[in-house]
């Protein structure tokens, strides 16, 4: 008897946690490889609707008739980042859009009325197409404007074209977007035009002679700014000494940063969104990298002075509008701005104001709110004035303007010089 | 005055009844065996008393206090200590921490104000540290006090269990089989040690199987069977128990 | 302007062989990996020591020490207050946190009979309410933090380390020889090393477990909100999403160094940060956290108890 104790002893010897450890090491990876797997991206911010009481004053369709002394009733869709850690981008959007609605509703009384429908993406993919499907065949707006992300286009630019719905895109700088197909629009000019009148007009200053690049690898329109970035380089004669990456809602350059640091460039070519590249900034002069740094449009914003602080002295960056061009129409609109909001605009706020004046006119111009008459009206745009310089498009409905080159001094950009 | 006293104690796993009306008594300084075949309730009544699996119904007091239903830690604190059928140390921790630990309750220092190393604490820690090496050297462990609990030989565990034990300065022991897997001289050096443990006053509740062991240290034997007591007495009058003989033979048969 | 600084301080690479170059880059890479890396052991000791207590992954420890730390970040930007300061409230907020998790993700569900993963369904719940809260009350944008205090550099050689970068690593290594003597020596750390082997067994020797549990998850917690400000310190901003991605991190060193081993916590989670660096450095940075994770499950082949852990307790 006191043998069978001993062995029964031996098997429920000890209480094992070893089944938790294992699971606990496999739902780690499963959980790991998830993240890595879809790079890290979007915030878990959820997909919500701010403002939709502005789109629920009119209970018009598009496709009514329109009669001469009735005002044209044109319910229009917004798709932007207003959550999440881009928000600032779709926050200074809708800002200059309900300014431009405001004073737009106030000018055509009687002729044109103008609802917006805001739709939140939090900068995912997933929650835009879900937003523009809704708007087209739950709102049926006429038009919609944005999305705020070049990737979010790029998702949702063929939905709307294949609804035949007029997509206007005001912050999309990626070479592409157009050709998604004949219903696409935007006025954001392309990175192409934009970064290389920057990276020229530095180059007539400091006459650089090596260059590094650093930008976020797994962004559309970062990539797509990397890649202008060097073409542009390489057409300078400059010397790539290094080319590095990292990936959304990284936090931690310093491995890049040090191997950049240690090629000693001229200048440093930063492609990134506002969040990564006020980061990218910081470190980089707190490592003490001295080289003149060039950001992509994803600079145009003031949070970029919020987290770069001092360290952003000196950026130099393209935009279609700065808030200090001595300009009249520039400045009413600053004014505008500044008065309702108690901050000045930025690129995203001017682009979206001067995308819902372009709206505007094409309606009129169209004379009805029909998404085909639309369509027409905007693509024969021509030589428009608005607070981002003057706009037209070519055949292939591309912006064509010029960019202001702007660079960082005492916490806001002014005229390179 | 007897130090505890089971008074009808019943206890349930589901529909299976593991201790059924279960009374009796340990008078202060007595050695009490409790015996039973596999699965009578021994461990139970053990975990009943020790607040790991309170009584489903019925009470026991313990010093003249109800103690049922109390946090194990509390009962700890009121003088009963106990050591496992089924060795439970803290193997990754030494030998002297095992026994250091034992006198949780048996110091000042509040939880909360163990954080800090005030002199008083100094003081504190180094006295439980000399009562520690105390016990170990009683138990004859001293030389291993620094090796990892989990690397002693297993008869070396089951007498720093009992060091542990007795490191919470406990008035009733409770030992769940403490011979268990000790060869012969072992037994013999172990039953000594209890032995010498009646100079403090120790009262103990002792389960074995080993029944030359058992019976020649117990002045008391409670025999259990299916969950219920069943005989209670002298050793020798147990053993004559025709009850125990038939349950005891009646498991022996099974068991061929 | 930019012209002077252009050519200022370009340290002649000339005078340095190509070989003494090469090596005074890899350590400058080790020390950023060591500076991310000890911000990660801190974050990894509290899901290790509440590994430890209750044999459960408190998924909202991420959430609980960045909302910690943003709350301080407030009181340096928005009220002034000093650095040290925002040390302490964000141990406070953070612990107090931890405090209400204990209280209502962890003890309702304690001995009760309920599946063995339930606290961490509970734990995940928190997490949510605490992100929802945190987007409410802070907004998901990143907000700058103050590094101006530790501006500048040291130069050791060829090898230049931001002040920033030593701050942190010293904090966080001082930090943890504090709480590894602490937890050796005390009784109350003797007390919680004995609840993580075995808490039935604590109790029975007289420890009050329940409230070595309170203790150890506030602790926990405490020294999240400690890790949440080196890591404002170390990146400049903080954000609430970093609770979620270097809270992923911290898991990855509970396991890499052996479940509920707090040493192992400490030397995972440096050893987690150099090996990322590196790979950035020497291999793809679009790898980066593939680099980590492959490397952890190699690590799981060759020892399934992770690196630290022994075998029993794995
Ligand atoms: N936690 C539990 N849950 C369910 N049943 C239990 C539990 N603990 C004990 N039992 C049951 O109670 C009965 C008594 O078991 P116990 O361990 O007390 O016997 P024992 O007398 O100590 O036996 P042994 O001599 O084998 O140690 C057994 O049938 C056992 O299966
Ligand atoms: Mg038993």
């Amino acid at each position: 008897m006191m043998k069978r104790q001993a062995t029964e002893k031996f098997v429920n010897n000890n209480k094992t946690k070893r089944p938790f450890a294992l699971w606990a090491g496999m739902m780690f990876l499963v959980f790991a490889l998830a993240l890595t797997g879809c790079g890290g991206g979007g915030t878990s911010a959820p997909a919500n609707t701010p403002d939709q009481s502005a789109g629920t004053d009119t209970g018009t369709t598009q496709d009514e008739g329109q009669t001469a002394g009735q005002p044209i009733e044109a319910k229009i869709g917004a798709v932007f980042i207003l959550s999440g850690s881009a928000a600032a981008y779709g926050e200074a959007q809708r800002n200059g859009l309900e300014l431009a609605k405001e004073e737009l509703n106030a000018a055509n009384e009687g002729k044109l009325h103008l609802s917006i429908v805001y739709e939140d993406t939090g900068g995912k993919k997933e929650s835009a197409i879900n937003a523009v499907n809704k708007l087209i065949n739950e709102d049926q707006v006429v038009s919609i404007i944005g999305p705020t992300l070049s990737s979010e286009m790029f998702a949702v630019g063929p939905v709307a074209n294949e609804a035949e719905t007029p997509i206007f895109g005001i912050s999309n700088t990626v070479e592409g977007i157009n050709d998604i197909g004949p219903y696409v629009f935007r006025n954001s000019l392309p990175e192409s035009i934009a970064v290389p009148t920057a990276m020229k007009v530095a180059y007539e200053k400091y006459h650089f002679k090596t260059a590094a690049l650093i930008y976020t690898n797994n962004d559309d329109f970062s990539v797509s700014g990397y890649e202008t970035m060097k073409k542009t380089a390489k057409d300078l004669g400059l010397d790539i000494l290094t080319e590095q990456s990292f990936a959304l809602n990284d936090v931690d350059f310093s491995a890049q940063l040090t191997k950049i640091k240690e090629k000693n460039p001229d200048v440093l070519l930063v492609s990134a969104l506002y969040k990564e590249g006020s980061l990218v900034v910081k470190s980089a002069r707190e490592m003490g990298i001295d080289a003149v740094i060039i950001g992509g449009n994803g600079f145009n914003n003031p949070k970029v002075f919020e987290i770069a602080g001092d360290t952003a002295e000196g950026l130099i960056v393209a935009t279609p509008f700065s808030p200090e061009k001595q300009d009249p129409k520039v400045q009413a609109f600053v004014q505008a701005y500044e008065a309702k909001y108690g901050k000045k605009p930025d690129q995203f706020a001017a682009q979206a104001y001067d995308g819902l004046y372009i709206m505007a006119e094409s309606l009129l111009k169209a004379g009805a709110a029909d998404r085909q008459k639309l369509r027409d009206a905007l693509a024969s745009l021509k030589d428009f004035e608005g607070v981002s310089g003057k706009l037209s498009f070519d055949e292939n409905r591309n912006p064509i303007g010029e960019a202001v080159v702007v660079v960082a001094k005492d916490g806001k950009y002014v005229p390179f010089e | 005055m007897d130090i505890l006293r089971v008074e009808h104690v019943t206890r349930k796993f589901g529909g299976l009844i593991a201790l059924d009306d279960v009374s009796f008594s340990i008078e202060k300084g007595e050695i009490v065996g409790l015996i039973g075949p596999n699965g009578a309730g021994k461990t139970t009544l053990f975990n009943a008393i020790t607040g790991v699996f309170p009584p489903t119904s019925g009470s026991i007091v313990f010093s003249g206090m109800a103690i049922d239903h109390l946090p194990a830690h509390r009962i700890t604190a009121l003088g009963l200590a106990r050591t496992f059928q089924n060795i439970r140390l803290f193997k990754e921790l030494s030998v002297l921490e095992n026994v250091m630990i034992g006198r949780h309750t048996r110091t000042k220092s509040g939880t909360f104000r163990g954080m800090f190393k005030t002199p008083f604490e100094r003081r504190e820690e180094e006295e439980t540290r000399a009562r520690a090496y105390d016990l170990l050297a009683r138990v004859g462990l001293k030389k291993r006090a620094q090796d990892t609990a989990g690397s002693l030989p297993y008869g070396e565990q089951r007498r720093l269990e009992i060091a542990r034990a007795l490191a919470t300065e406990p008035k009733l022991l409770l030992l769940d089989e403490p011979a268990a897997g000790m060869n012969e001289s072992e037994t013999h050096s172990l039953q000594d040690l209890l032995v010498s443990f009646r100079e403090w006053g120790l009262s103990m509740l002792v389960v074995e199987h080993d029944m030359g062991f058992v019976m020649s240290l117990s002045d008391r034997i409670v025999c259990l069977n299916f969950g219920a007591k069943i005989a209670e007495g002298t050793p020798e009058e147990v053993q004559a128990h025709p009850l125990v003989i038939e349950a005891y033979l009646g498991r022996e048969e099974e068991a061929v | 302007m930019r012209k002077d600084c252009l050519r200022f301080a370009k340290y002649d690479s000339d005078t340095h062989g190509g070989r003494g170059r090469i090596a005074a880059m890899f350590w400058q890479q080790v020390i950023n990996g060591l500076t991310v890396g000890s911000t990660y052991s801190l974050i990894a000791v509290g899901y290790t020591l509440i590994f430890g207590v209750l044999g459960m992954i408190n998924m909202a420890h991420g959430q609980i020490f960045i909302f910690g730390a943003i709350t301080a970040l407030l009181t340096m930007t928005e009220l002034g207050w000093p650095l040290w300061l925002a040390f302490i409230i964000s141990v406070v907020v953070s612990s107090i946190l931890g405090w209400i998790l204990e209280l209502t993700a962890f003890k309702p569900l304690r001995k009760k009979d309920v599946p063995h993963l339930a606290p961490l369904i509970s734990t995940i719940g928190f997490a949510t309410v605490l992100d929802d809260l945190m987007i409410k009350l802070f907004g998901a944008d990143s907000r700058a933090f103050p590094t101006e205090p530790f501006g500048g550099r040291v130069t050791f050689g060829p090898v230049q380390i931001r002040v920033v970068d030593f701050v942190i690593l010293g904090v966080a290594l001082l930090l943890m020889i504090v709480l590894h003597l602490w937890i050796e020596r005390t009784k109350l750390g003797k007390a919680i090393r004995a609840t993580s082997e075995n808490i039935d067994t604590a109790e029975i020797l007289g420890i009050p477990t329940d409230r070595v549990i309170v203790f150890t998850v506030v602790l926990a917690s405490g020294l999240g909100g400690i890790a949440g400000i080196l890591l404002g310190l170390a990146y400049g901003a903080l954000m609430p999403s970093m609770g979620l991605t270097l809270g992923f991190k911290g898991l990855a060193v509970l396991v890499l160094g052996g479940l509920g081993n707090v040493p192992g916590a400490m030397l995972g989670g440096l050893i987690l940060g150099v090996v990322e660096v590196l790979s950035v450095a020497y291999g793809q940075s679009t790898y980066r956290d593939a680099v980590a994770f492959l490397m952890i499950m190699i690590i799981f082949f060759i020892r399934p108890q992770g690196l630290f852990g022994s075998q029993e307790k794995a």
